[in-house]
C-alpha cells in the first residue's frame, strides 16, 4: 500500500511540474472511426460500429447464432453507402439468394474450401490497399483447422491494417483471434420461426454480448456489456 | 519499301532460345529424326573444338569432349517462328512468313517510315532487333526496295542494313547470295565472277544464251525494281512457350526462373498483337509420365507480366506433385482488350492495378470459378447463381431494399454441396420426421413445408425438388430438400 501511495503521489508531482507530459493511463483514447454494422443495436453497443483500422471478432456461438444475420446486414450497409467489402467464405455458405443484384454489386466472394485457404485469401487481400473491409466467415469451419491457426498470423495482420486502414470483420464459432480490439458473443438462439420473418425483424432479435471494446479496455477492461 | 527479318543459324537459335547461356558452350544440335543422327548445326565455341557438320554425336564427343549435344526440336522452331512473327506484326501488319527464320515486311503506307531518312529507318530496325532479342532470338534487319533486295541485306550485312543505293550493293554482294545451282556457281567462279555486280554487267540475254533460264532467275533475284506479291501472314492467335528441364526439376525456384522469362516473352508478343490474356494454362509434365495441367481464368484480362506472373507463382506455391518435373508449358488464350473509360475526378479503388493483380493470385489460389462477384441467374432453382468479374467502378448505388417486403426472408446459411441425409417421413403426407447427418441428428420438433418446385424439364438438366424446414428437438433449424436421389440438408439457420 505504501508503494501504491508513493507512486500516486509522484504522479500529482508529476502531473503539477510538467502538465505538458502524459502520466500514466488516464488519458482518454483518441476516437476511433467506426464502420457501421447496419444493426442499430450492435452500433450502439460498439460505439458507432466495427472500429476502422482494426480486428472486431463476432463469435456466434452455437447453433442459430444469427452470425449470418449479421454478415447480411453488413452488406447492405456497405452497398448503401456506395462502398464495397470483401467476403472470405472459409466454407462456402453465403447465401446470395437473401440479396438483390445491387446489393450484390458491391460484394467481391472469395468461396474457400478450407480454412487454411480462407487464411491465404485473406492475407492476399490484406496487402491489397483497395479493400476498406475485409470480412472472414468461419462459423462453419471445423474447430480442427481453426485450432491450427497461428498466433503469429494476427500480429502480421494487424501491421498491415495500422499501414492500410482496414477494417477486418472475422465471424467465428469460438474466439480464435488474438488481438482483436473488439470482441462481441452472439447467442440468438435462432429458431424456425425466423423463417418467416423479415431481415429487419431478425436483425432485432439478435443477441450480443460485448466482451473486448477498444474503448472499453481504455476505461473498464473488465465491464462485458448485453444488448438484445 | 521492304524490310527483312532473317535469323541466322535459325534451328539452333530456336532450340537454345531459353539457354542463352549456352551459345558460348560448344554444344551440338543433332537432328534425330535422321536414319543415322548427325550433327546439323553447332555453336562458335564448339566449331572451336573441332566440331564439323555430319558428324555423329559420338564422334562430335570424340573431338571436343565437353560438347553438349541438344536434340533438333520441330515444336519449339515452330514457337521461335511465331514468335518472330507475332513481333514482325507489331511493326507491320503485311507481314510475310518467307522461310524458316525469315519474314518479310512490306514498310509501304506505314505512316512513320513515309519519307524516312536512313536515320529514322535505322532506329525502327533497332527497334525492331530489340524486340527479338527480348524473345531470345538474335536477328538482322534489312531494308531495301524490293524484297529480294532486303533480303541479301538482312542475310548479308551486319546487324542493321539499309540499301539507299540499290546498284552500289550489288556491285559488292557475292554471287553466292542469289543462291546459284551448284553447276552455274562452278561456270561463274570459272569465268572468274565473284560479285553479282560483275555478273549483272555480263547482260542478261547474253547470260541466258549461255546459261540457260537459270540466268533469268538469278537476274530476277537482283532486280533493283520487280518485286513480288507477298503471301500475308496473320500472326496466330496462341501463345504458348515450353521448355524441357535437363535434369529433371524437383523445387519451384528454376520453374519460376523460366516461367518468369516465358510470362515477360508471350506479354510482349500480346503487346504486339493488341490483345490481352483470358486464360493461362500451366503444363506440367512429370517423370513418371503423369501430366499436370490447370487452367487459369484471368479475373480481368491483362497483359501486365507481373500481374500473370504472380498469379501463376501463387498458384505453384500450393502444387505438390508426385515425381520431378520434365517439363513446362505454358499457353496463354488471347481475348481482344476491353476498353473502359475511368471516371474523371475519382475512382472507387485506390490502386487498380493493384486490384486486378490481387484478383489474379485470388484466382490462382482458390480457382477462377471460386472468387467474383455473384450474380443470380434467372432461375427459380434455389441457390443458382454465377460469378461475375467485380466492377465496383460501375456498381449501382443500392440505396435501399427493392425486393417488396412481403418476399424478403432472412438468410441462411448454405451448405455447398449440400450433406446427404437419411429421413424418416411420414408416407401419407411425406413429412418427414426424423433425420440422421452429421450436422443434425435425431426426432424432428416441426417441420414445415413442402415447396415443391421444377424447371428445366424441357432438356436434359431437368430438376425437380421438394423443400421443407425442420427444427430438430434440441433447436437447429435445417433446410431439407428431397430430390430423386435422395434426401439432403441444404442449408441451416445462423
Amino acid at each position: 500500500m505504501q508503494a501504491a501511495d508513493n507512486i500516486l503521489k509522484l504522479r500529482q508531482l508529476l502531473e503539477a511540474r510538467l502538465p505538458h507530459v502524459r502520466v500514466g493511463w488516464r488519458e482518454a483514447p483518441p476516437a476511433l472511426e467506426a464502420v457501421p454494422s447496419g444493426i442499430p443495436a450492435l452500433d450502439v453497443l460498439l460505439e458507432g460500429g466495427f472500429p476502422r483500422g482494426e480486428f472486431t471478432e463476432v463469435v456466434g456461438t452455437g447453433d442459430g447464432s444469427g452470425s449470418a444475420q449479421v454478415l447480411h446486414a453488413l452488406l447492405r450497409r456497405v452497398a448503401a453507402d456506395g462502398q464495397f467489402l470483401a467476403l472470405v467464405d472459409g466454407a462456402d455458405s453465403f447465401d446470395v439468394q437473401a440479396e438483390d443484384r445491387d446489393t450484390l454489386s458491391h460484394l467481391l466472394w472469395v468461396r474457400c474450401t478450407s480454412a487454411d485457404e480462407a487464411f491465404k485469401a485473406a492475407d492476399l487481400l490484406l496487402r491489397d490497399r483497395n479493400f476498406p473491409l475485409v470480412v472472414m466467415d468461419l462459423k462453419l469451419n471445423p474447430a480442427t483447422q481453426l485450432r491450427k491457426v497461428s498466433a503469429s498470423v494476427w500480429y502480421r495482420w494487424a501491421r498491415l491494417l495500422e499501414q492500410n486502414q482496414t477494417t477486418v470483420v472475422i465471424i467465428s464459432p469460438f474466439s480464435v483471434v488474438s488481438g482483436a480490439a473488439c470482441r462481441v458473443e452472439l447467442d440468438s438462439r435462432l429458431g424456425i420461426e425466423t423463417l418467416s420473418q423479415s431481415p429487419a425483424e431478425v436483425a432485432g432479435r439478435l443477441r450480443f454480448t460485448l466482451q473486448r471494446s477498444a474503448t472499453a479496455a481504455a476505461t473498464d477492461s473488465g465491464e462485458t456489456r448485453r444488448t438484445g | 519499301m521492304f524490310a527483312v527479318v532473317s535469323l541466322p543459324q535459325f534451328v539452333l537459335q530456336a532450340a537454345l532460345r531459353h539457354e542463352p547461356e549456352l551459345w558460348k558452350k560448344p554444344v551440338a544440335l543433332v537432328d534425330p529424326t535422321r536414319n543415322t543422327p548427325t550433327v546439323c548445326d553447332f555453336t562458335p565455341a564448339a566449331a572451336d573444338a573441332g566440331v564439323t557438320l555430319h558428324l555423329t554425336p559420338t564422334q562430335a564427343m570424340a573431338r571436343c569432349g565437353s560438347v553438349m549435344i541438344r536434340h533438333r526440336s520441330p515444336a519449339r522452331e515452330t514457337a521461335a517462328m511465331e514468335a518472330v512473327i507475332h513481333c514482325a506484326y507489331g511493326f507491320s501488319p503485311h507481314i510475310e512468313a518467307t522461310a524458316p527464320g525469315v519474314v518479310t515486311l512490306d514498310l509501304r503506307a506505314l505512316s512513320r517510315l513515309i519519307d524516312a531518312t536512313t536515320e529514322t529507318l535505322m532506329v525502327w530496325a533497332n527497334e525492331l532487333r530489340h524486340a527479338l532479342r527480348d524473345q531470345g532470338l538474335q536477328a538482322s534487319v534489312g531494308v531495301g526496295p524490293t524484297p529480294n533486295l532486303a533480303r541479301h541485306a538482312a542475310r548479308w550485312g551486319s546487324g542493321v542494313e539499309i540499301i539507299n543505293a540499290p546498284r552500289a550493293f550489288l556491285d559488292g554482294l557475292p554471287v553466292a547470295a542469289l543462291e546459284p545451282s551448284a553447276d552455274a556457281a562452278t561456270i561463274l567462279d570459272k569465268w572468274g565472277i565473284r560479285t553479282v555486280g560483275e555478273l549483272l554487267a555480263l547482260g542478261q540475254e547474253s547470260l541466258a544464251d549461255r546459261l540457260g533460264l537459270e540466268a533469268l532467275a538469278l537476274f530476277s533475284a537482283a532486280s533493283t525494281s520487280v518485286t513480288r506479291p507477298l503471301h500475308l501472314a496473320q500472326p496466330a492467335e496462341r501463345f504458348e512457350e515450353s521448355f524441357e528441364f535437363d535434369p529433371a526439376i524437383e523445387t519451384l525456384e528454376p520453374l519460376l526462373f523460366i516461367l518468369r522469362r516465358f510470362v515477360d516473352q508471350l506479354c510482349a508478343r500480346l503487346e504486339f498483337t493488341a490483345v490481352v490474356a483470358e486464360t493461362v494454362c500451366l503444363r506440367l509434365q512429370l517423370e513418371n509420365g503423369q501430366v499436370v495441367e490447370r487452367p487459369l481464368r484471368v479475373p480481368q484480362p491483362t497483359r501486365e507480366a507481373d500481374t500473370l506472373f504472380r498469379m501463376l507463382s501463387t498458384h505453384l506455391e500450393s502444387v505438390r506433385t508426385e515425381a520431378a518435373i520434365l517439363s513446362v508449358g505454358l499457353t496463354i488464350s488471347p481475348i481482344q482488350a476491353q476498353q473502359r473509360q475511368f471516371g474523371l475526378f475519382e475512382t472507387v479503388l485506390r490502386d487498380p492495378q493493384q486490384f486486378q493483380e490481387t484478383l489474379a493470385r485470388l484466382a490462382a489460389l482458390v480457382g477462377s470459378d471460386r472468387i467474383g462477384t455473384p450474380v443470380r441467374e434467372d432461375s427459380h432453382r434455389p441457390d443458382a447463381f454465377k460469378l461475375i468479374p467485380p466492377d465496383f467502378e460501375n456498381a449501382p448505388p443500392a440505396s435501399g431494399r427493392k425486393t417488396p417486403s412481403l418476399l424478403e426472408s432472412p438468410a441462411i446459411r448454405r451448405l455447398r454441396p449440400p450433406a446427404l441425409a437419411a429421413v424418416n417421413s411420414d408416407p401419407s403426407n411425406g413429412q418427414p420426421l426424423a433425420v440422421r447427418c452429421s450436422l443434425a441428428d435425431g426426432k424432428l420438433k416441426v417441420a414445415i413445408g413442402p415447396w415443391r418446385t421444377s424447371g428445366n424439364w424441357w432438356e436434359n438438366t431437368g430438376w425437380s425438388r421438394e423443400e421443407w424446414d425442420a427444427a430438430t428437438l434440441r433447436g437447429k433449424v435445417v433446410r431439407l430438400v428431397r430430390q430423386e436421389a435422395g434426401w439432403t440438408i441444404e442449408g441451416l439457420v445462423d
